[in-house]
């Protein structure tokens, strides 16, 4: 063979070999999965049924102890005694501690979850989740000495699902109100915690087999129950938006309709003064809405929006300036801003400005507070370059911060709890170390910071009352002694 | 002995013969051995690539800068720290309505996220690591609102372990490095690595 020949047998071989390279390149298929549609259902959740158990609500009490000594104090429900997480009992707050920070008072441990405490007449309680017997369980603890007084609890089958407690009880002289984290309700008395009615919600308003009818939200009840003016007042979802029920003698006194089929989310009711009407504001899952608490019509729905209805509400809606709420969304919603006007006739709701959790103000969990004229909040983990910082935004703006505590200073994941007791704040990072901030206007320094308890997921709220601050974490409820002079 | 002398005479027909195959062999052998070495992986020393999950910040550049198509980057799920939510933040996107496996609620752009009911109230979430293109969407998602329990690796299998990887350079937190052969994983489960002494 001549050597001509020789190369154009080389040539054609190697382009034969090159054509035929490209060609399994073109028509091979690369990617290494088969395409599959994705759709509804692919997960095999099963429909929707109504629970079968029955429970039988308060049924078990346990006397555990005498009432020792009273102490003043007091931190009656969710947020306080104003619904503003700031403490407004009279007593002079020490202004340092040494490095361990304010002295324990006592301690003692809890199921598994994130309840925040009440506070009245010398008594703690607590709605426990005991795992052990799966049982709620309200726990009745003197405030001088953590000494347990009474369980009032009923069996419950509950599986975790990140913690199992989280509601926070109302209390009065009269009339001691719980919900568990199934939709439970007890109403007692406080001193004695002998029952006084139950509901099961779940049972009384749920719609059967529609999604939008479940009553229990995800993770479990979030909602802090209201007692306003002998009245107690819960938003179920479901069957109705909306109700209030006499506490004396368990009679509904009036039902809200829900048309929209609004569904309970982890946020509590909080009562409003708007346009000089007072209302019981409630974001929803699905909207915003606002039920007269007053007057003739108590009871009546005053206004609905939804246009601003995220997946998941935690944090509950605030009260501005000039007839607006601020309203916030978790996994990422943010926040809005939504107007109420009044036209002489009724009431309508506007939402005038809403933002991501990296565009404004945002809470995941926590409720912000308002001092003055700014309102303060740690971001969330989403926020962008603010994430896990403590913040303040003047009312006027959601926008803009006017305070971050910067970089270096996240707590967290930004869903801890945070109180104010006048000029200074106290905050927990969601593995309990403590902050104690001094509050200036619109800025705030830290004054120390302490390793309180060695928990995870310290995320319920923490109450203020006479001389003790009262905090949690996942399983340890700790009382510390804040006040200036006190034994 | 004058046999052996002659047939030792004959194996080469002359010197020009010997040296003409000796450069034969010289020159084929890196021909032959020179693909085979660089066929196998290399290790410097012992060490691979790897991603320490406590780091990354899930920015993206693994699956855009990667040599490999998809990426050698991977999600994995660390079961034991899973809450096994119906409502998984590493698995459907914010804001959306409806949970349910419906894609215009995924997160994840590639499907590589199959749900699983288990029982009232858990669902378990598996990676499809033939689908996952290392995007780190649903890492960043489980670690915004869940126990961050899904997150980045490097699949050694996958990996060509470059001498200069280039997610590497572009790593904007450092969170890649060299890691001991024996140890290529840096499972998130037990907690950050500890630093060699």
């Amino acid at each position: 063979m001549g050597s001509g020949k020789r190369y154009t047998l080389i040539i054609m071989l190697t382009a034969l070999l090159s054509g035929g390279f490209l060609v399994w390149w073109i028509a091979d298929d690369h990617y290494p999965a088969e395409m599959v549609a994705r759709v509804p259902g692919m997960d095999n959740r099963p429909e929707l049924e109504p629970r079968s158990d029955s429970v039988i609500i308060g049924e078990f009490f346990d006397t555990l102890n005498s009432f020792d000594e009273y102490v003043p104090g007091s931190w009656p429900r969710f947020r306080g005694t104003n619904f503003d997480n700031i403490c407004r009992d009279t007593f002079n707050l020490a202004e340092l501690w040494d490095s361990s920070g304010p002295p324990v008072a006592w301690k003692v441990t809890l199921g598994e979850g994130y309840a925040g405490p009440a506070v009245w007449n010398g008594r703690v309680y607590v709605m426990d989740y005991n795992e052990r017997r799966k049982a709620d369980m309200l726990r009745c603890f003197s405030l001088k000495s953590g000494t347990e007084l009474w369980r009032r609890w009923y069996y419950v089958d509950i599986k975790r699902n990140h913690g199992y407690s989280r509601t926070i009880p109302a209390i009065t002289d009269d009339y001691l109100l719980t919900i568990g984290p199934r939709s439970h309700v007890m109403c007692l008395d406080p001193l004695s915690g002998d029952l006084r009615w139950s509901l099961d919600m779940e049972k009384e308003f749920e719609i059967p087999g529609k999604t939008k009818g479940r009553i229990t939200p995800d993770f479990y009840t979030g909602q802090c129950p209201l007692i306003d003016d002998g009245v107690a007042v819960l938003a179920p979802g479901g069957k109705a938006l909306m109700t209030g029920i006499d506490c004396e003698s368990g009679q509904v006194l009036w039902t809200t309709p829900n048309p929209d089929t609004l569904r309970m989310s982890h946020c509590s009711i909080i009562p409003m003064r708007i346009h000089g009407k007072k209302m019981y504001v409630y974001n929803a899952i699905g909207g915003v809405c606002a039920v007269s608490a007053e007057g003739a019509d108590r009871g009546k729905l005053l206004w609905q929006t939804t246009k601003w209805n995220p997946l998941t509400v935690a944090a509950s809606p605030v009260l501005l300036n000039d007839n607006e709420i601020a309203v916030f969304g978790s996994y990422g919603a943010g926040g809005a801003r939504i107007k109420i006007s009044y036209d002489g006739s009724g009431y309508t709701a506007s939402v005038i400005e809403s933002h991501k959790a990296m565009e404004g103000l945002s809470s995941d969990q926590q409720t912000p507070v308002i001092t003055g004229d700014y309102i303060w909040s740690v971001m969330p983990e989403n926020a962008g370059p603010l994430k896990r910082q403590l913040v303040c935004y003047h009312l006027s703006d959601l926008r803009k911060p006017v305070w971050t505590s910067g970089k270096d200073s996240r707590f967290g994941r930004g869903l801890g709890p945070y109180v104010v007791k006048e000029d200074k704040m106290f905050l927990m990072d969601d593995d309990a170390n403590l902050f104690f901030f001094q509050l200036d206007g619109a800025s705030a320094s830290l004054i120390a910071r302490y390793d309180i308890l060695d928990g995870i997921e310290a995320w319920g709220p923490m109450a203020i009352a006479g001389n003790y601050l009262i905090l949690r974490d996942s399983r340890n409820m700790i009382c510390l002694t804040i006040g200036k002079n006190s034994s | 002995m004058q046999d052996q002398m002659s047939r030792q005479k004959n194996k080469y027909s002359s010197r020009r013969d010997f040296v003409s195959k000796a450069g034969k062999i010289l020159v084929t052998a890196p021909l032959v051995a020179l693909p085979l070495a660089l066929s196998r992986k290399t290790t410097a020393s012992g060490y691979v690539w790897q991603i320490d999950p406590f780091k990354c910040t899930q920015c993206g550049q693994c699956k855009t800068n990667c040599v490999k198509t998809p990426s050698a980057v991977k999600c994995y799920h660390a079961f034991v720290m899973c809450g096994y939510c119906d409502l998984c933040g590493g698995y459907l996107r914010q804001g959306v309505r409806t949970i349910s496996t419906g894609a215009e609620n995924q997160l994840c752009p590639t499907g590589a996220i199959t749900r699983r009911f288990v029982e009232e109230p858990y669902f378990e979430y598996t990676i499809n690591e033939d689908l996952c293109d290392g995007c780190g969407k649903c890492v960043k998602g489980c670690i915004d609102f869940g126990n961050g329990s899904l997150y980045l690796q490097i699949n050694q299998e996958l990996c060509d372990n470059c001498n200069d990887c280039l997610i590497a350079r572009k790593c904007p937190s450092d969170a890649i490095s060299r890691v001991p052969a024996g140890r290529q994983y840096i499972h998130k489960a037990d907690g950050p690595p500890v630093p060699e002494s």
